[in-house]
């Protein structure tokens, strides 16, 4: 089963290599449309924009853009729609954006992706996927983001409230009463602070332990991190007194460890850049060098599979190892003559 | 004449001057001090448009309640109550960003001298090919 997941892997890696040209902007295209059509069929309040027509040209822009115009597009769609129901809300949400950008995204483009994540993933029950996958792929500095997106997911899901209060405990035609509201909603709010502990502590656990020079190190810290957030949650429900649905919770923990087992394995990002292009010249040569790297699974006609097990767990060799085997060895030579 | 030693090591540093190399040679460029410096003004800069832009939305929220005690409120403990949260903000900010900096520092120049070390040793080469 695993050599077969395996061979899956090393098929999929090569086919992402072989055609990274095309499927890259492929799939930034179909990631960006699925961020813009969720917040249009979440919170589509401006009936304009909310069809399929501008996610599908904003979606179509992202696919050649940097990564972080995503993010600022979302942005820019949330505010539009926020700003047909609440002129007041929808320049309050740009304006604390900005804040958060001078802040805390300024100086590390990343969390810009995880702040959006937290509130996108709410609308399909499973937040709880983002400190697991940050423990296993990011540092400690990731925590400033995770906190910042729960406040993100309780500013929507105030804003969502709105429509389900009681008829006449909010003036829908008054834009500061909105806007009140949803302050309100997310200062006063016990759940919010029971997020924030949960997801820093679910984060610590899983980082913690996927750093420690074990096998399976990740996998473990996944786990791990999934039972420290269940128990967090469990105990401050009661604590707090939040009065969170705990079934819906351990549902969506249990689809956040699968999901995050699969992004684990296969450790794919967008900027794999496997074959690289590079150009240089010295005095005599002009040098167009085409670097592919190797497959580490090879697959025969005969369906035998040779795996590697030190190749199949460490990663793949960085730059920094490559400059000391090469200097190790100069300095090696130069010791001999 | 090709030399495969030397075709891979001006690979492995085009490579780099391609990718960390363009952050680490622009970072390193700079004293370590003079870098740490730049890098707390920016950060003393942004968190001050923040803090103003927060303090804006804070002021929104709570309009209601200045508007109908405008002439009540004490506004010199006001001014001393957000002078001590922003002197706080940024010494809390300040500091961050030191560490932090300083640690990116250290390991931009960690690489950029063993990139200049196999610069050196592919130098070398080529005066060894020059000298008959």
């Amino acid at each position: 089963m695993m050599m077969t997941l395996l061979v899956a892997k090393e098929k999929v890696k090569v086919f992402y290599e072989k055609h990274y040209i095309v499927v890259k902007p492929l799939l930034k295209f179909l990631l960006s449309f699925a961020v813009f059509m969720a917040i249009n069929s979440n919170i589509g309040y401006e009936e304009q924009i909310s069809g399929v027509l501008v996610p599908i040209v904003l979606a179509f822009v992202c696919s050649f853009a940097p990564e972080q115009i995503m993010v600022y597009f979302a942005l820019i769609l949330a505010v539009l729609h926020i700003i047909s129901i609440s002129t007041v809300l929808g320049i309050a949400l740009l304006v604390f954006s900005l804040a958060i950008f001078l802040l805390v995204i300024r100086s590390s483009k990343e969390q810009a992706f995880v702040i959006l994540a937290v509130p996108l993933l709410t609308a399909f029950h499973v937040s709880y996927l983002v400190p697991l996958v940050m423990g296993v792929f990011l540092g400690p500095t990731i925590i400033p983001a995770l906190v910042i997106g729960v406040v993100y997911r309780y500013i929507f899901i105030g804003i969502k409230e709105i429509f389900t209060t009681p008829t006449g405990s909010i003036d829908l035609e008054d834009s500061f009463s909105i806007f009140r509201y949803v302050v309100d909603y997310v200062l006063q709010n016990k759940e919010i602070l029971l997020f924030i502990i949960g997801f820093i502590l679910t984060y610590l656990a899983t980082y913690l332990v996927r750093r420690r020079k074990v096998k399976y190190a990740s996998q473990i810290g996944i786990l791990v991190g999934a039972i420290v957030m269940l128990i967090t949650f469990l105990l401050g429900n009661i604590i707090l007194g939040a009065g969170i649905d705990v079934p819906l919770v351990v549902y969506g923990i249990m689809i956040s460890v699968i999901l995050a087992y699969i992004m684990q394995f296969f450790r794919m990002t967008l900027d794999y850049t496997g074959t690289k292009r590079l150009q240089f010249e010295d005095e005599e040569y002009y040098y167009y060098v085409k670097a592919v790297p190797k497959i580490n699974v090879s697959v025969k006609e005969e369906t035998v599979t040779f795996i590697n097990p030190k190749q199949e767990l460490e990663e793949m060799s960085s730059l920094q190892e490559e400059f000391e085997k090469v200097l190790e060895e100069e300095t090696y030579h130069k010791g001999e003559s | 004449m090709l030399s495969e030693k030397k075709i891979r090591m001006m690979i492995r540093l085009a490579d780099y001057e391609q990718g960390n190399g363009k952050t680490d040679l622009r970072r390193t460029s700079y004293y370590k001090t003079d870098y740490i410096k730049v890098k707390v003004l920016q950060t003393i800069l942004s968190v001050t448009l923040a803090f103003f832009l927060l303090m804006a939305l804070f002021c929104t929220y709570r309009m209601e309640f200045i508007v109908s005690n405008a002439l009540l409120l004490d506004y010199s403990l006001i001014g001393v109550q957000f002078l001590v949260i922003y002197v706080l903000t940024i010494i809390l900010f300040t500091v961050i960003t030191i560490g932090l900096e300083s640690i990116h520092y250290d390991l931009s120049k960690k690489r950029v001298r063993k990139y200049y070390q196999i610069l050196n040793v592919l130098l070398e080469h080529y005066g060894e090919e020059e000298t008959p």
